[in-house]
């Protein structure tokens, strides 16, 4: 599997770069150089692109040596971007999702910590990103357990799908913590089930 | 094998302006992939997956016979792989995106990227020889 050493959002509103180094030196633990302000041995790069057409007028890569590991993932980082900026953000849908290679499918994070997948509007493409809020799907959640992932989803027409894939087919042990998480997610998706008037045939 | 005319992907469209150099927009992790050949050569891989359709599709791919493999969301194609496609990370294209607007910003970017050893030299060497085609194609115009 190919090592991270990048990660590509766009932002529905314009932040000022010094705020998103902060951002991102905390969430990295890295130092972080730009073109205005380029820091000598810092080994990782943001770079901000303005759009002028579309919704999402920042785009905001993040690149980094290869040689510093980096355990949080992109939806991670887009969650959490999300959640501090009260913004909504796009970015690359899961690794090992069906047709992430896609150029035109895309995973939104929003303030309220839903994930959802959604292709870009097909019908009049400009240089910016712009969305087609009718192909939005709700999307899958991790919970970290003590040895291995929760994978949590919802399919609306169906129900919630738990799912721990633990090869030698023990129970999955939970700390309490993951278990609080645990209980959180499956509060948030019902939350938002209830919103959408899904999951209502099984339990 | 005689090839039999498939009608049924006809409605299939030229790719997006986003994989041409010239006309660079939105970079993603994935599936950032750039054609390095002409307009033209991609309009004779439409034709020959508009006339030749299923019989050149195998799965959501079209391999023609220039090599080079196409796939489609909704009834857009976009390249995959092949003679002419180059598959770049988001980091490079949005150096090649700044390129377009900005070409000293650009090579100073590469420059310090490479120094942090964020870009390796095949990232590198593939940036600068993009950014010398797109470079052509402007002094071309």
């Amino acid at each position: 599997m190919r090592k991270l050493s990048e990660m590509h959002f766009y932002l529905n509103k314009m932040l000022k770069p010094d705020e998103l180094v902060i951002f991102f030196s905390d969430a990295l633990s890295m130092k972080i150089s730009t073109l205005d302000d380029p820091t000598d041995g810092a080994p990782a790069f943001l770079q901000l692109t303005p759009y002028e057409s579309g919704s999402f007028p920042l785009g905001v890569n993040i690149a980094w040596n290869p040689s510093h590991a980096l355990r949080a993932s992109h939806i991670e980082i887009a969650v959490r971007l999300s959640l501090y900026y009260n913004a909504l953000v796009v970015t690359d849908l899961p690794d090992g999702y069906p047709r992430k290679e896609d150029p035109f499918r895309w995973c939104i994070a929003e303030p309220d910590g839903s994930l959802s997948e959604i292709s870009e509007c097909m019908t009049d493409e400009k240089d910016g990103l712009e969305l087609d809020e009718t192909t939005r799907k709700g999307m899958a959640e991790n919970v970290e357990a003590d040895h291995g992932e929760i994978r949590i989803w919802m399919e609306p027409d169906t129900g919630f799908f738990i799912k721990m894939p633990v090869e030698s087919g023990d129970c999955v042990r939970l700390s309490r913590e993951s278990a609080r998480k645990l209980a959180n997610v499956l509060v948030t998706m019902a939350d938002r089930a209830d919103k959408i008037g899904g999951a209502t045939e099984y339990v | 094998m005689k090839k039999t005319k498939d009608k049924k992907w006809e409605h299939l469209r030229f790719p997006s302006d986003r994989h041409f150099l010239n006309s660079l927009s939105k970079p993603k992790m994935s599936g950032n992939s750039l054609f390095v050949i002409e307009k033209e050569d991609v309009r004779v891989d439409l034709k020959e997956i508009h006339s030749m359709g299923d019989s050149v599709r195998d799965g959501g791919q079209f391999t023609v016979s220039s090599g080079r493999i196409y796939s489609f969301h909704d009834d857009i194609l976009y390249p995959v792989s092949g003679p002419g496609i180059v598959n770049v990370t988001s980091k490079e294209y949005n150096i090649l995106v700044q390129f377009r607007k900005h070409p000293e910003n650009a090579a100073k970017s590469l420059a310090i990227m490479e120094s942090g050893g964020i870009f390796d030299q095949t990232e590198a060497a593939r940036v600068r020889y993009l950014m010398n085609l797109m470079k052509m194609k402007k002094d071309g115009d």
